[in-house]
């Protein structure tokens, strides 16, 4: 599958943190959810993909392309939407559209417009004025109308009430019907990937615990509930996280088919949500093995 | 990149056509030993008026991300603050042309002194050297202390000013300072605004450079 983004080894420390040599790659038709806690190196990632931060080694290929040597190429098929609007606030949708569209070469007038009426922003409204999902949605007619291939989200949905979550999640997933466009979308509202997302990326502390299918994750990880009795050394090795009480157990585990042979039916074995998996994976007095 | 210019303006017209019309009333009251300054203050005080607002608008919206996110490499960035301070300029000279025009049709008592080509020369002298120094500290430290910068700037300039005229007086007493003076006095006026100008040139070049290698290191 031809990959539309493809990151390797790619490595950035500031003081107090670093990006230490992750890897992922999204293929080109599907939404990728790039998860972690706050502080994980998301927006670094992101931030380094957009060539806003300088990269200390490792690559990063977009559309097959070296993103530094190909930046102005690449940006022109690109569609950004960051978790803070960057407009400027003092001028008006339609002023801030005629500073931005004569940049793309590929821009369709017709289409923002469309965008403008289906998503109801008011075209002379000062960008200052607009709320925070108004912001959002202008973020993305931006994206959206100038045949971008690749939207780059930082936590887009972060602080939107529910009804503009799930209307802009369903803008996601209706833009992905096009099998030329793909989605990165960093955020950590897992819910909102349980809906959209084909492949999952967890980062923590800077590095890349897993990337794999949404699917993979729901159909062999497994959330276990069971008495703490049954609980020794040798089980806890299948173990990715477990959170103990005074009634039992619950806990992750990679591969739901094994542990249902191993301790059979002494426990309840669940389909994990996002936030299980995230949750195990990165908060540490649960976290056993990997 | 013109886009960005466009942007530059539409964030500061209001302010811009506000401080046209002070300086318009502000110059009008100079001596008349002074009326040769009145293209220099207009373009620098446009300009001065220009850079801040656009640049308080930068900061304020943390432009560099969107602009970093367009598609646009950075020295067409850098190249187009450049540009804005002949756009500045020439909006402050059309705006005192019109004005000098329609007194002088409608009858107003007021005097605009009219503006002669010199004058804008010198002007862009001014203007050039003003943000030849200013832009590369606003490309390497950022838009936020571009206000006090400035200000740093144009005391620095009145204060430089004064220091270069003290400096002739004594340098006229040498004979190889005279030889240049006399050889750039029998040159004809177009030769020397032709001087002038490869000046500003040359030094808006070599701080355009110097932006461009600041901003390219830059991180957001």
């Amino acid at each position: 599958m031809e990959s539309i983004l493809e990151v390797r080894n790619l490595r950035k420390s500031f003081k107090g943190f670093t990006l230490k040599d992750i890897n992922f790659s999204l293929p080109r038709g599907f939404i990728m959810g790039f998860i972690g806690p706050n502080g994980a190196g998301k927006s670094t990632t992101i931030k380094l993909i957009m060539n806003l931060l300088k990269r200390d080694g490792g690559e990063i290929k977009v559309f097959g392309l070296d993103n530094i040597k190909h930046e102005k190429e690449i940006k022109e098929k690109i569609g950004f939407v960051y978790e803070e609007s960057y407009f400027y606030g003092d001028l008006t949708i339609s002023e801030m559209k005629r500073v931005i569209a004569p940049l793309y070469k590929n821009w369709d007038e017709e289409a923002f417009i469309k965008y403008l009426k289906e998503f109801d922003l008011p075209a002379k409204r000062k960008i200052k004025s607009l709320s925070r999902g108004m912001k959002i949605k202008f973020a993305l007619a931006i994206a959206l109308s100038h045949g971008a291939e690749l939207l780059i989200m930082d936590e887009p949905t972060s602080g939107l009430d529910p009804l503009i979550r799930s209307e802009l999640l369903d803008i996601f997933s209706s833009l992905i019907q096009d099998e030329n466009k793909s989605i990165f979308f960093s955020t950590h509202i897992t819910s909102d990937l349980d809906k959209v997302a084909d492949y999952i990326t967890l980062i923590n502390k800077g590095e890349i615990i897993f990337s794999t299918t949404k699917d993979e994750i729901i159909e062999n990880y497994g959330i276990v509930k069971g008495s703490k009795d049954i609980l020794d050394e040798n089980i806890k090795k299948y173990f990715v996280g477990i959170k103990e009480n005074k009634f039992g157990f619950e806990g992750l585990v990679k591969d739901k088919n094994q542990i249902k042979k191993l301790l059979k039916d002494t426990v309840i074995v669940e389909k994990p949500t996002l936030e299980d998996v995230m949750l195990y994976f990165t908060k540490e007095e649960y976290r056993c093995s990997v | 990149m013109f886009s960005l210019i466009l942007k530059d303006i539409l964030i500061s017209k209001k302010i811009l056509l506000l401080t046209a019309a002070f300086l318009i009333v502000w110059v009008s009251t100079f001596p008349e030993e002074a009326r040769n300054f009145a293209a220099v203050v207009i373009m620098a005080g446009m300009t001065y008026m220009g850079m801040i607002i656009a640049s308080s608008a930068d900061e304020t919206n943390k432009a560099d991300i969107l602009l970093n996110s367009l598609p646009l490499r950075r020295h067409e960035i850098v190249l187009a603050k450049y540009l804005s301070i002949f756009v500045y300029s020439a909006i402050g000279i059309a705006i005192y042309l019109l004005v000098a025009a329609a007194t002088k049709v409608l009858g107003f008592p007021i005097y605009v002194y009219p503006i002669n080509f010199k004058a804008v020369i010198y002007g862009i002298l001014a203007v050039s050297f003003l943000n030849a120094i200013y832009l590369p500290l606003m490309f390497k430290f950022g838009h936020g202390f571009s206000g006090i910068m400035y200000i740093i700037l144009i005391f620095g300039f009145s204060y430089g000013i004064s220091y270069v005229i003290r400096l002739f007086e004594k340098l006229v007493n040498y004979d190889w300072f005279q030889n240049i003076v006399s050889f750039i006095m029998n040159q004809s006026d177009t030769v020397k605004m032709l001087f002038i100008t490869a000046l500003a040139l040359i030094i808006l070049t070599v701080s355009c450079l110097l932006s461009v290698k600041f901003y390219k290191n830059r991180e957001f």
